[in-house]
C-alpha cells in the first residue's frame, strides 16, 4: 500500500471512530432532552426560602423571600426583608396580583404592567407566568454538545412555534449527565441576545436535582445582574390550597 | 378751619340751590361739583386713579398672558400631538389611554383615501412603547411610526428639526428624537440606538435605529420621551399589517379655509358626521376629536383655569381694597365739609350722589388709564412675548408651551375691566358715605 493511501485510510478510520463516539450523545432528540430536563424543573408543589441579590448601576441590594408553588399555575411569593416585608406576589395561572401591606391594597397587573421588573431585578412579572412545558411553545433542535463550566452539555435551540411567545428564540445548555439546565440565553425576534440565565449551584432533593443559585443578566443593561439563591427547599409535599386566593392574600 | 369754611362756602350755597331744583339740572350740577371736588383734592385723586389704573392694567396683562398660554397650548397640542382628531378601532376607543398594537386598523389605506376624498388631510401612524438603550443609559420611550410622505399634512415635526438633521425616509431605519431626550442620553446625530419593545403579538423585539434628526418643538411633551421612525420600518419590526390610528388634519369648514384647530360644536358635529359616513364602509373604525384624546391635558387645564380665575379675582380684590381704602380716607377727611354743606341746606341724597360721582369719575379715569397701559403691555406680549426658557429650561409644567409665553387679545376682558373699575369704585363709595351721613350736622362740624 502506498504511504498516501495508508494516511487516507487512517484519517477515514479516525473520522469513523469520532462519529461513533458522538452517536450516544446525539442519539437523544431535543424533545427528549427537554422532557428529561423538565422532570427536574416541574413539581406538584414547592416550598422554598431564599434571597435575590440585585446589582445595577445604582449598587447592590438584597431581598429575601418565602415562596410556595402548587403545580404549574399557582404560586405565592412573599418578601421578608425589612424594606418590603409583607409584600406579596400571587400568581393564578397567567394573572398576577400584588399586595402592599402599608396601603393594604391589592393591584391586579395587566397588559404592559406585567413587563415591569420585580423590585428592579432582571426578572419581570411576566417571567413568573406561563410555566407550561417548553415543548408546547417551541420547536427544539439539538445543535451539538459543548462544555460549560467544566460540564458536558447539550446545546439546544428552541424556536417559538407561535408569534405570541415572549422570547422567540432560546438557546439552552443542558447538562448531558444530570439533565439540568446550566445556561439559557434568550433572544428577540431579530435575534438580538436579551438575557442570560446561568445556574451555578444545584442540590439533590429526593430524585430531583434542583438549581439553587441562578444568575440572570440583561445583555442590554450594563452592570446588571440578579442572583437568585434558594436556601431551603421542599418539593412535592402537601400545600394548603387556600393560600392561593385573593382573600388569603390580604389576610 | 378758615380754609375749610371758605372752600365749602364756594360750593355749598350753590349746591343747596341746585339740589332744590331737581331733575337733569341737578344731576349735571352734582357731576360738576364732584369734578370740582376731585380737582381740589388733586393729589388724592391722582393716587387713587393710579392705584386703580395699575390694578386694571395688571388684570388685562395677566388675563392676556393666561389666555395666550391656553390658546397656544391648544394649538401645539393639535399640531404636534393629537391632530384635530383620529380614526381608531372601536376596541381602541374603549381605552384611549392605553395604545395597543392589537387594536390594528388593517384596512387603513382605503380608509385614508375615503378621508382624503372628503377633503380631510390625514396620515397613518403606529404608536407603541419601548425602552431606548444607548451606551450605559436607557429610558422608557413612546415611539411613533410615521409616514414621511403624509405626516406633514397633519403634524409639524419637520419644521421643528434642528440644523443638520434629516427627515425620515421610508424603508430606512432612522429615528428622530426630541432634543431633551438626546441631551439626557448624550446622543448625537449619526449615533445608533437600540429600542427594546414587543411585536404586535407580544414577542420580544429589538430595533436598531440611527439617529437622523433632533427636534425642538414648541410642545414640550414631544421634546422628551417621544421618538419617530418610518411607518414601514415600524410595521415590519412589529409584525403589523395595519396601523394603530389615522390622524386627522384641518377639518373642512365649508367656508373656504379648513379649520386647523377645530373646537366646540363644530368639531363635535364634524366628528359625528364622519362617524356616520365611515360607519357604513368601515364598521371597525371610529373617529374621535382631539379633546377626547387629550383628556388628561384638559383636566389639567380645568384645574389651572380655576386657579387662574382665583388669581384674577385676587387682583380684582386688591384693586377693590385699594379703592375702598382711598375712598374711605377721602370721605372721613371731608366729614366737616359735609356738615357745612348739610348746614347750608344740601340734602343727604345730593351729598351721597356727589360722592358716588366722584368715585365714578376716579373709576373711569383709572380704568381708562389702566386700559391704555394694559393694552400696550398686551400688544407687546402678543407680538414679542416673554422668554421663559431661562426660568423653566427643559422642564414641562403641563402647558404645551415652551420657551416663550405670548399673549392673546381678549376684548371681553378689556371692556369688563373698565366697567368693573367704574362700578366697583361707585359701589365702594356708598359705604363710607352712608356712615358719614349717619352723623348729625353738629357731630359732622365737630369731627376732628
Amino acid at each position: 500500500m502506498r504511504p498516501c493511501a495508508r494516511r487516507l485510510l487512517v484519517a477515514a478510520g479516525a473520522v469513523v471512530l469520532a462519529l461513533a463516539a458522538a452517536v450516544p450523545a446525539l442519539a437523544l432528540t431535543g424533545d427528549e432532552i427537554i422532557r428529561r430536563m423538565e422532570r427536574h424543573e416541574r413539581h406538584d408543589s414547592m416550598q422554598s426560602t431564599g434571597s435575590m441579590e440585585i446589582t445595577d448601576r445604582f449598587g447592590t441590594r438584597t431581598k429575601s423571600f418565602m415562596s410556595t408553588a402548587l403545580g404549574d399555575d399557582r404560586s405565592l411569593l412573599e418578601f421578608t426583608n425589612p424594606e418590603e416585608a409583607g409584600q406579596k406576589v400571587l400568581r393564578l395561572e397567567d394573572e398576577i396580583y400584588l399586595y402592599f401591606p402599608d396601603s393594604e391594597d391589592v393591584i391586579h397587573l395587566q397588559g404592559a404592567a406585567l413587563r415591569d421588573s420585580v423590585l428592579g431585578s432582571d426578572f419581570s412579572y411576566e417571567d413568573m407566568t406561563g410555566s407550561s412545558s417548553r415543548l408546547n411553545d417551541y420547536e427544539v433542535v439539538l445543535e451539538g454538545t459543548e462544555e460549560i463550566d467544566g460540564h458536558e452539555t447539550y446545546r439546544l435551540r428552541l424556536t417559538a412555534k407561535r408569534r405570541d411567545v415572549v422570547y422567540p428564540v432560546q438557546v439552552a445548555w443542558v447538562d448531558s449527565e444530570r439533565f439540568v439546565t446550566r445556561r439559557v440565553e434568550l433572544f428577540s425576534r431579530r435575534g438580538r441576545a436579551l438575557k442570560r440565565m446561568a445556574v451555578t449551584e444545584f442540590r439533590e432533593v429526593g430524585d430531583k436535582v434542583i438549581g439553587t443559585r441562578l444568575e440572570m443578566s440583561d445583555f442590554m443593561k450594563k452592570e446588571s445582574m440578579t442572583v437568585f439563591t434558594i436556601d431551603d427547599i421542599a418539593i412535592d409535599e402537601p400545600v394548603d390550597e387556600s393560600l392561593f386566593s385573593l382573600e388569603e392574600l390580604t389576610f | 378751619m378758615a380754609s375749610l369754611s371758605s372752600r365749602a362756602l364756594t360750593s355749598a350755597p350753590a349746591a343747596s340751590g341746585a339740589a332744590s331744583r331737581g331733575g337733569g339740572g341737578n344731576g349735571k350740577f352734582l357731576l360738576r361739583l364732584a369734578w370740582r371736588n376731585l380737582s381740589r383734592h388733586r393729589r388724592r385723586t391722582v393716587i387713587t386713579t393710579v392705584a386703580l389704573a395699575v390694578s386694571v392694567a395688571v388684570l388685562i396683562f395677566m388675563d392676556s398672558m393666561l389666555g395666550g398660554i391656553d390658546q397656544e397650548s391648544q394649538r401645539n397640542l393639535v399640531w404636534y400631538e393629537t391632530g384635530s382628531g383620529r380614526v381608531v378601532t372601536h376596541a381602541q376607543l374603549e381605552d384611549l389611554d392605553q395604545v395597543a398594537l392589537k387594536h390594528e386598523l388593517v384596512d387603513y389605506l382605503p380608509l385614508s383615501e375615503a378621508l382624503s376624498a372628503r377633503g380631510i388631510a390625514n396620515t397613518p401612524r403606529v404608536g407603541f412603547v419601548g425602552e431606548l438603550f444607548f451606551g450605559e443609559g436607557s429610558l422608557p420611550i413612546r415611539l411613533i411610526g410615521i409616514d414621511p410622505d403624509t405626516d406633514e399634512d397633519v403634524y409639524r415635526l419637520r419644521d421643528s428639526l434642528l440644523p443638520d438633521s434629516s427627515y425620515l425616509e421610508a424603508g430606512i431605519p432612522g429615528l428622530i428624537l426630541g432634543s431633551w431626550t438626546t441631551d439626557d442620553l448624550g446622543l448625537s446625530l449619526g449615533d445608533f440606538v437600540e429600542v427594546r419593545t414587543r411585536t404586535r403579538h407580544g414577542a420580544m423585539q429589538v430595533l436598531e435605529l440611527e439617529l437622523v434628526g433632533i427636534l425642538l418643538s414648541p410642545n414640550p411633551t414631544i421634546n422628551r420621551g417621544v421618538g419617530y421612525l418610518p411607518l414601514d420600518v415600524a410595521q415590519y419590526d412589529l409584525e403589523m399589517e395595519g396601523v394603530t390610528e389615522i390622524s386627522l388634519g384641518a377639518l373642512p369648514s365649508g367656508l373656504g379655509r379648513p379649520i386647523a384647530v377645530p373646537t366646540g360644536a363644530f368639531l363635535n358635529r364634524e366628528i359625528e358626521r364622519l362617524n356616520a359616513e365611515l360607519g357604513a364602509r368601515f364598521p371597525n373604525a371610529a373617529a374621535v376629536g382631539w379633546p377626547q384624546l387629550a383628556r388628561d391635558y384638559l383636566a389639567l387645564m380645568e384645574t389651572k383655569s380655576s386657579s387662574n380665575a382665583m388669581l384674577l379675582f385676587l387682583i380684582l380684590l386688591i384693586a377693590a381694597v385699594g379703592i375702598s381704602n382711598t375712598m374711605l380716607i377721602a370721605v372721613y377727611e371731608r366729614i366737616r365739609e359735609f356738615g357745612m354743606m348739610r348746614a347750608l341746606g344740601m340734602d343727604d341724597a345730593a351729598i351721597r350722589a356727589t360722592m358716588v360721582f366722584e368715585a365714578g369719575i376716579i373709576g373711569l379715569l383709572g380704568s381708562m388709564a389702566g386700559l391704555v397701559v394694559g393694552a400696550a403691555a398686551t400688544f407687546w406680549l402678543v407680538n414679542w412675548g416673554i422668554d421663559v426658557s431661562g426660568l423653566y429650561g427643559d422642564v414641562s409644567i403641563g402647558y404645551r408651551v415652551t420657551g416663550e409665553f405670548r399673549g392673546a387679545w381678549n376684548p371681553g376682558t378689556l371692556a369688563t375691566s373698565v366697567v368693573f373699575g367704574v362700578l366697583a369704585s361707585m359701589a365702594i363709595a356708598l359705604l363710607p358715605a352712608r356712615r358719614a351721613l349717619r352723623l348729625d350736622v353738629v357731630q359732622c362740624l365737630r369731627h376732628e
